[in-house]
């Protein structure tokens, strides 16, 4: 009910003009993202976002590492947001907020899950309207590599991947 | 303007949607009443028929007030149990269900559980980056109150300085929750279960004394007592933790994992949020499960925040119920001094004047009921919580917030156009017939 009040009221404060936005295709595609991409000694599965709500955006993934070594997750890359971090989630009396990590550490053959309510690539400062069906691309930055994958944009409010669990 | 929107602070998006919805009647009532000095024929309306007004004002205010508290008593109910998560960053147990160890763990809820071995404790304990690592020992109680072993190192993490008393220093001494019957020197024996399954008899000859009470915590541990885990072990004739070697008495960490008779679930309080993610992620792996409660209780409210929608568009849709139904009574009460206002038009008042003065009055009953009700709804909010805290062990503290404010500006917003079917149909009335009444 609250987002019908507030496309009320937004459409009542209309009378600052849209902005138009130029919209770079160069990383961006429409339909079905791949589910897998493999680094050296690790594997990221299943990266997506649910379409963002204001400029900012939670990406989720899982993150494999395969190697006898920690793997140390550092951040992302990607065109349609102006920054990428780390973000993990505390509550504080009672609320959930957002907190900015400089680091995550994946241990030796262990599996790290990037999902809602828990850590996440905070993608901020977006420079695209992302819809349901789209496809971005981002690289993942870990310490000594870094991995490209394809990050799928559910519907809005998507709690999970729909091969979440599955085992490629 | 998406955009634009978007880069605005939260409060100042929630501000401008009240300003927005706020403008709706402030415009309607402009644009009708513009131009006339009504306040004396509407003071005069007012106190002509005042019970007959009051009585359609509380009317409003009742279902204003009903709406406002359903939503905000939910919202202090979701952070009151969130804010019992708090003090437990990590759980780490055996396989199993996340959301019933939760409810073991941290809500203190009664079932069985599978343990943890004691060399899967000590990799836990001695983890890089762990700060805290308590086992929580649960199966006994004490006149209905869970008795639950830990470490003294727990004890404090949860309650900081003990309220009054001091910690255990052997396995035969207690720290009662803050809101156990009991005195601190009273002594107790532990029955073997929790409810009325518990055997009274299981631990005969155990006397445990209370020695010290933790400070409030606004959760379920407030009403639990908190023995050495080495108590509990002994006290089902197990290993205490420790080797021989060791010495009896000895309590606390660390423990010989040769002598760990297990644990249902391990506290773990990391050295930061990445140092949990990372602790997490080591030991979900089959052999163990690690999860945060908080996130548990994030996806138990995401499944819950379309019940929350729906119940504030029911909350909305019944107030405006309501506002139909007293339109529909204003209507059967305008003929009630139609006499008045057949006599204004009669000597020359515009129909827009008469128009706008019932207008402003159903509008004035509406927007007061409405105003009472936020009053109100905040009172019945307050002692709902207050019986709420009460009988349950949580500590809620609802308030208002935006978004009841926001649903009585909706409302009012409504009512402003609800408002104006009974001058519409009291203009249609014959005016000779009516001076004859």
């Amino acid at each position: 009910m609250m987002n019908i009040l507030k496309t009320l009221s937004v459409s009542l404060l209309a009378l600052i003009p849209v902005a138009t936005q130029a919209h770079d295709h160069k990383h961006h595609h429409h339909g079905e993202a791949e589910h897998v991409a493999e680094g050296e000694g690790l594997r990221v599965l299943h990266a997506w976002m649910a379409e963002p709500e204001g400029d900012e955006a939670r990406i989720y993934m899982e993150i494999e590492n395969q190697s006898d070594a920690p793997l140390v997750l550092l951040g992302a890359e990607g065109d349609f947001a102006s920054g990428f971090g780390l973000s993990g989630m505390v509550l504080q009396n009672g609320v959930s907020v957002a907190v900015d990590l400089p680091e995550l550490i994946v241990p030796a053959q262990r599996e790290m899950d990037l999902e809602p309510g828990g850590a996440a690539i905070l993608a901020t400062g977006l420079t695209e309207h992302l819809h349901e069906g789209d496809v971005e691309e981002i690289h993942v930055l870990f310490k000594g590599q870094e991995i490209e994958i394809e990050v799928a944009v559910l519907e809005r409010g998507a709690r999970q991947h729909p091969h979440a669990g599955h085992n490629h | 303007m998406s955009n634009f929107w978007d880069s605005l602070s939260a409060t100042t998006q929630d501000a401008l949607l009240l300003a927005a919805l706020l403008a709706i009647p402030a415009l309607v009532g402009l644009v009708i009443c513009r131009g006339f000095a009504l306040r004396p024929l509407l003071g005069g309306l007012i106190r002509r028929f005042f019970w007959t007004n009051l009585v359609f004002v509380m009317l409003v205010a009742v279902a204003v007030a009903v709406g406002i508290g359903l939503i905000a008593q939910e919202r202090g109910l979701r952070q009151a149990s969130a804010r019992v998560a708090e003090k437990f960053d990590l759980i780490i147990a055996a396989p199993g269900d996340q959301t019933t160890m939760l409810m073991q763990t941290v809500f203190l809820q009664a079932g069985d559980a599978p343990l943890i071995d004691g060399p899967t404790y000590d990799r836990i304990a001695n983890a890089d980056r762990v700060a805290l690592a308590a086992p929580i020992a649960f199966g006994d109680s004490w006149q209905g109150a869970p008795v639950i072993g830990s470490t003294a190192e727990f004890v404090t993490h949860l309650s900081g300085d003990l309220a009054e008393g001091r910690l255990w220093t052997t396995h035969l001494e207690a720290v009662a929750g803050a809101r156990i019957p009991a005195d601190i020197g009273q002594s107790f024996t532990p029955s073997h279960g929790v409810g009325h399954g518990a055997d009274d008899s299981a631990h005969e000859g155990v006397s445990i004394t209370i020695t010290g009470r933790m400070q409030p915590t606004g959760s379920p541990w407030d009403k639990a007592i908190l023995v050495p885990v080495e108590s509990v072990w002994r006290t089902h004739g197990l290993a205490d933790g420790h080797s021989p070697e060791q010495g009896g008495a000895r309590i606390g960490p660390p423990f010989d994992p040769a002598y760990f008779p297990g644990t249902p679930s391990v506290i773990v309080h990391p050295e930061g949020l990445a140092a949990a993610y990372g602790l997490q992620a080591q030991f979900d792996d089959g052999n163990t499960m690690a999860f945060f409660p908080g996130a548990v209780l994030t996806r138990l409210y995401g499944i819950l925040g379309n019940i929350r929608a729906a119940m504030s568009l029911l909350a909305l849709i019944s107030q405006a119920l309501v506002a139909v139904a007293v339109i529909a009574g204003l209507i059967v009460l305008a003929r009630l001094f139609a006499r008045h206002i057949a006599l204004l038009r009669a000597i020359g008042a515009p129909a827009r004047m008469v128009f706008a003065l019932l207008w402003s009055h159903t509008a004035l009953l509406l927007a007061s009921g409405g105003l009472l009700g936020l009053a109100l709804g905040w009172a019945a909010v307050r002692l709902t919580s207050a019986a709420i805290s009460a009988r349950t062990d949580l500590i809620v503290t609802a308030s208002l917030g935006w978004s009841e404010l926001h649903l009585l500006a909706a409302f009012l917003g409504l009512a402003s156009f609800i408002a104006l079917l009974p001058p519409a149909l009291a203009l249609t009335r014959p005016i000779a017939s009516d001076l004859r009444q």
